[in-house]
């Protein structure tokens, strides 16, 4: 590092302070968040429930839903969040959404209809086809004006999103909710992903 | 006789050579190394009190929701560059005497900005993705807050110093190492805090003021550490984990302080960002004031070194 007489192998092993080592400790430290990230990533909960069965974050707990009748409703627990992420999962009968929908298209339509009845400013941000695990499903992406979980009376209202996943099979339709505020709902897209890609109906 | 070789200009050294930790020194540049910059801690001091004063001002003093759109992210601009300018400033007005390069300074605060955007914080969030899976428990977020966001952000203050004006001449003095940590530190917030106001189209003049003041004092005081240790190990033999114990020292500090501020600022019934700035202001001085006391107490010449002799 700076010049001295020192012979070259005792200097750069003893009285310098070798620069590798600088790195060798970032890389051990990145190592250590890595395989923590791992470790927390892939540890689970699966809730299971007649033919459902879905995973999610080990460290979710239950939280109060706005849906009656939730088969499952987790949240974060500790996330510091004043609006905490959360999964919902509820099945019904598909005419207790629509009578006379005929396809998933026209079931996400009435849905969401019946959401703006119930939540402040709903917008529909889009409505698109996809899969849940090789079944033909209709995700619906929304954002209301929610209250945040620990409200006080002069505390401002948030932006919430969301996105309902209906998954139709027979007579019955699996809505799998997804729900964050604003702000945080895009970067935890993987974990989004990884909750809707383990629901299993059989 | 081997002839020995001042560690800072690089040049043989004449007659017995001056030696201080292990190295060699010409006359010159021995007389300068334990220089205790006074205009360096009034700087910091100014940053702190200044801070402050200036959070005060904003947050008590603004009239709410006058500005919208464009002037509102103009503003949180300004307000993102405070700090800086602050440090900056006092630090020059103090340091009249006998001035670091003013080119230096800048350029270490740049380098500093600029690796928070291109490297730091693209690592953080879009590789390591730590908000994604460290939102738990507390402990998830202090290992995360460690391990990940303490040892990138630190990693790079410290190159922004090591691989820069750290080889250069100019860094003759071991408080330089806090003076250019500082600086990196200061412009590691500096993109933080450019980063938050334009991601969030503008801030509340009120809690902006405090975050800026508060990632500014905890980044700077964060540098401040790894620098010391870059300062004291130029210009002495500290053994081989000397720097990765000050990298390591420096990303425990990061995290532990990082965690605490989201606790007391986030969490509870109602957001409390003043909490956020005692706590800040709080680990700032303590930090520099430990390393005033240590620079200090190592300013003064050892009975070997004041003699001259070859150790």
């Amino acid at each position: 590092m700076t010049a001295t007489t020192m012979p070259t192998g005792r200097r750069y092993f003893r009285a310098e302070e070798p620069e590798w080592l600088v790195w060798v400790t970032v890389a051990v430290l990145l190592a250590i968040g890595l395989i923590t990230r791992a470790v927390v990533l892939n540890r689970t909960t699966t809730f299971t429930e007649g033919n459902l069965s879905v995973s999610y974050p080990a460290d979710w707990t239950p939280v109060a839903s706005d849906s009656p009748g939730a088969l499952l409703s987790v949240g974060e627990s500790f996330s510091g969040e004043l609006f905490p992420a959360r999964l919902v999962v509820q099945q019904m009968p598909v005419t207790e959404i629509s009578r006379s929908a005929q396809s998933l298209g026209d079931l996400a339509l009435k849905w969401a209809d019946d959401h703006a009845q119930d939540r402040l400013g709903y917008r529909v941000l889009s409505i698109e086809p996809t899969q849940v695990r090789g079944r033909d499903a209709v995700r619906i992406d929304y954002a209301y004006v929610a209250e945040p979980a620990f409200a006080t009376p002069d505390t401002m209202p948030i932006v919430a999103r969301g996105a309902d996943t209906l998954i139709r099979t027979g007579d019955t339709v699996t809505a799998v909710t997804t729900l964050s505020s604003a702000d945080t709902f895009d970067t935890l897209g993987t974990a989004w992903n990884r909750m809707l890609g383990s629901v299993e109906l059989e | 006789m081997a002839v020995e070789v001042c560690c800072v200009c690089g040049k043989p050294v004449t007659g017995a050579a001056k030696m201080l930790g292990g190295r060699a020194f010409c006359d010159e540049h021995y007389a300068q190394v334990g220089h205790n910059r006074k205009g360096m801690w009034t700087a910091i001091l100014a940053l702190i009190v200044g801070l402050a004063a200036f959070v005060a001002a904003v947050f008590f003093l603004a009239p709410d929701n006058v500005l919208t759109g464009p002037a509102l992210v103009a503003v949180g601009l300004l307000l993102a560059l405070v700090p800086a300018v602050i440090w900056l400033v006092v630090f020059y007005l103090q340091d009249r005497a006998e001035p670091e390069p003013k080119q230096y300074l800048s350029g270490v605060f740049i380098l500093g900005l600029l690796l928070a955007a291109a490297v730091g914080q693209p690592l953080i969030q879009n590789v390591f993705q730590v908000n994604e899976w460290a939102s738990g428990s507390l402990g998830l977020r202090l290992l995360a807050g460690i391990t990940i966001v303490g040892a990138i952000q630190e990693f790079l203050k410290y190159a922004a110093v090591r691989y820069s004006i750290y080889n250069s001449p100019e860094f003759d003095e071991r408080i330089d190492g806090i003076i250019y940590g500082a600086a990196a530190g200061l412009g590691y917030a500096t993109y933080l805090n450019v980063d938050y106001v334009l991601s969030n189209g503008g801030v509340d003049l009120g809690v902006g003021a405090v975050r800026v003041a508060v990632v500014a004092l905890a980044q700077a005081s964060f540098a401040g550490v790894t620098g010391y240790f870059l300062g004291r190990a130029k210009f002495e033999n500290r053994g081989p984990f000397w720097l990765p114990a000050g990298l390591l020292l420096a990303a425990v500090l990061n995290g532990v302080v990082t965690t605490l501020l989201s606790e007391i600022t986030r969490t509870g019934l109602r957001p409390t960002p003043l909490n956020g700035l005692i706590l800040a202001a709080a680990v700032a001085a303590a930090t520099f004031a430990i390393l005033f006391a240590i620079m200090r107490r190592n300013s003064r010449p050892t009975p070997a070194a004041a003699g001259g002799a070859v150790q």
